[in-house]
């Protein structure tokens, strides 16, 4: 009770009951609660809504069930919440620790996703129309098919799809910032925080910028944005898709984007200072082992790393 | 509910045609049959239009996701207490199996007063139970419970503040 805030009206009604409950209230205790009662039409209410509320025991007083066993039975712990959490969330999914790597905050819209990766867990599956589907670390993505259009919703994340042939219904893409339109058949789209990056592997793409901006990507280029713009259309490189085989290959890249790539790969915080962001790496890693990968980034660049805790790593000049 | 206007009924109408199926078939992966699953996608949507100010959603699986969670925590619960229910009555001397109606009647009053008294400590709801099922005064309590008649009264206290300010329903 003393957490909870004050309020006079309800401490004087309390006050009434609690009297009249005791078994030692006498008929004059009864008369003058009447009155007080019917002096304010604020206690009227809030008297007749709590006789309601306790004429709920009436029912086990009529069943001629007792006290006790009431006591017993309201004492079996809310303990399915935990597992049923779980359980809807679905299958791979790791929280907690894992998102830490956002900051702590878990986006609603990944609990409700149909296909969801949890920190360094890839998944490849087949979709109802034959197309294949492989799932970076740390992704959301909803499927939502109807007779007129392949819909995938990648909500976070990053993926790689293989699409199916069905010239009736075009497959698109959507995300946050960005609807991707396939006249191919092999594309992948990565989306975090903002930033977007996608890879035309195999056939054109049109891709819808958040500004009502688009553009066509030929085939064989990869173009990222951000919330204002799209970057320059450039070559795709054939790493791109590296990650599937768990690696990830850079050919003199900024620093931060290896990090970014990291990041799906590693519960906890990565914090990098922005004065060794644009260093240039290059180099095969394996994402699987998140931690060799910073050894040798420690290694080869001028730069330091400090644990604080396992979850909390911090990259700056050496 | 009569208060949902034309608008709110046909936004949610919408949604239902286009989410309906995908809920169901999420929460048939987590509940023991599939009409139960029917039976809270339905009941979410019922929510949902009874909900004042549901428009826009921006992210309505997600809406749709938490309130089929909280009907399915509601489910879980009941059928928790149902259990538990049954086991106490096997333990109490004497108790009689109760009859379906009277075992659907007690459910729902255990499931409000499971409500009502949420959260109150254990020694809190006993001393309640006795002063409102069992009809005992104070001091018949406190020889009960073997507790003060001083922490009667402050029990009382708390469980009766408890039931004006619950919000349930």
């Amino acid at each position: 009770m003393s957490r909870e805030p004050k309020d006079p009206l309800i401490e004087e009604v309390t006050r009434w009951i609690v009297l009249l409950h005791s078994g030692q209230a006498s008929e004059a205790d009864q008369l003058a609660y009447r009155h007080w009662r019917s002096q304010d039409p604020r206690r009227e209410q809030l008297c007749s809504q709590l006789e309601t509320r306790l004429g709920v025991f009436r029912i086990p007083i009529a069943q001629g069930v007792d006290a006790q066993v009431l006591q017993r039975t309201l004492r079996t712990p809310p303990n399915r919440r935990k597992v049923l959490q779980g359980a809807l969330v679905g299958a791979g999914v790791i929280l907690g620790v894992g998102l830490l790597a956002r900051d702590g905050v878990l986006p609603l819209a990944e609990l409700s996703a149909d296909l969801r990766t949890g920190t360094a867990e890839r998944r490849s599956l087949e979709l109802p129309d034959g197309s294949r589907l492989q799932l970076n670390a740390q992704s959301a993505a909803d499927i939502d098919f109807s007779p007129r259009q392949r819909q995938l919703r990648l909500l976070d994340g990053e993926l790689l799809a293989q699409v199916a042939n069905d010239a009736a219904r075009p497959f698109v893409i959507q995300t946050a910032q960005a609807r991707v339109h396939a006249y191919g058949n092999r594309l992948q789209v990565r989306e975090r925080a903002g930033s977007g990056h996608v890879v035309a592997l195999n056939g054109a793409l049109e891709i819808h910028g958040p500004a009502g901006e688009y553009l066509q990507l030929p085939s064989g280029h990869e173009v990222s944005y951000d919330r204002y713009r799209f970057g320059p259309i450039l070559p795709s490189r054939s790493s791109a898709t590296a990650w599937v085989e768990g690696l990830l290959e850079v050919r003199d890249v900024a620093l931060v984007d290896v990090i970014e790539a990291l990041r799906p790969y590693r519960p906890g915080v990565l914090r990098l200072d922005p004065a060794i962001a644009q260093l240039r790496v290059s180099g095969l890693f394996r994402l699987d082992n998140p931690q060799q990968v910073l050894d040798t980034l420690a290694r080869t660049l001028p730069i330091r790393i400090a644990r604080h805790t396992d979850l909390w790593v911090t990259l700056s000049p050496a | 509910m009569s208060g949902a206007d034309t608008p709110h009924r046909d936004y949610v109408g919408g949604l239902f045609r286009s989410h309906y199926p995908w809920l169901c078939a999420r929460l048939r992966r987590h509940l023991d049959s599939s009409a139960s699953a029917e039976d809270i996608a339905a009941d979410t949507f019922v929510q949902l239009l009874m909900a004042p100010d549901a428009v826009p959603i921006r992210q309505p699986r997600a809406l749709l996701t938490t309130i089929a969670q909280r009907l399915m925590y509601q489910l879980w619960r009941r059928r928790d207490l149902e259990r538990a229910y049954l086991d106490a009555l096997q333990q109490a001397p004497g108790a009689d199996v109760p009859s379906p109606e009277d075992l659907v009647q007690m459910l729902e009053a255990l499931e409000n007063i499971d409500c009502l008294l949420d959260g109150l400590p254990d020694k809190v709801k006993a001393t309640f139970l006795l002063s409102q099922v069992n009809g005992l005064t104070y001091p018949e309590i406190a020889a009960e419970l073997g507790i003060s008649q001083r922490s009667v009264s402050d029990y009382m206290t708390r469980a009766i503040s408890r039931c004006l300010r619950a919000r349930y329903d």
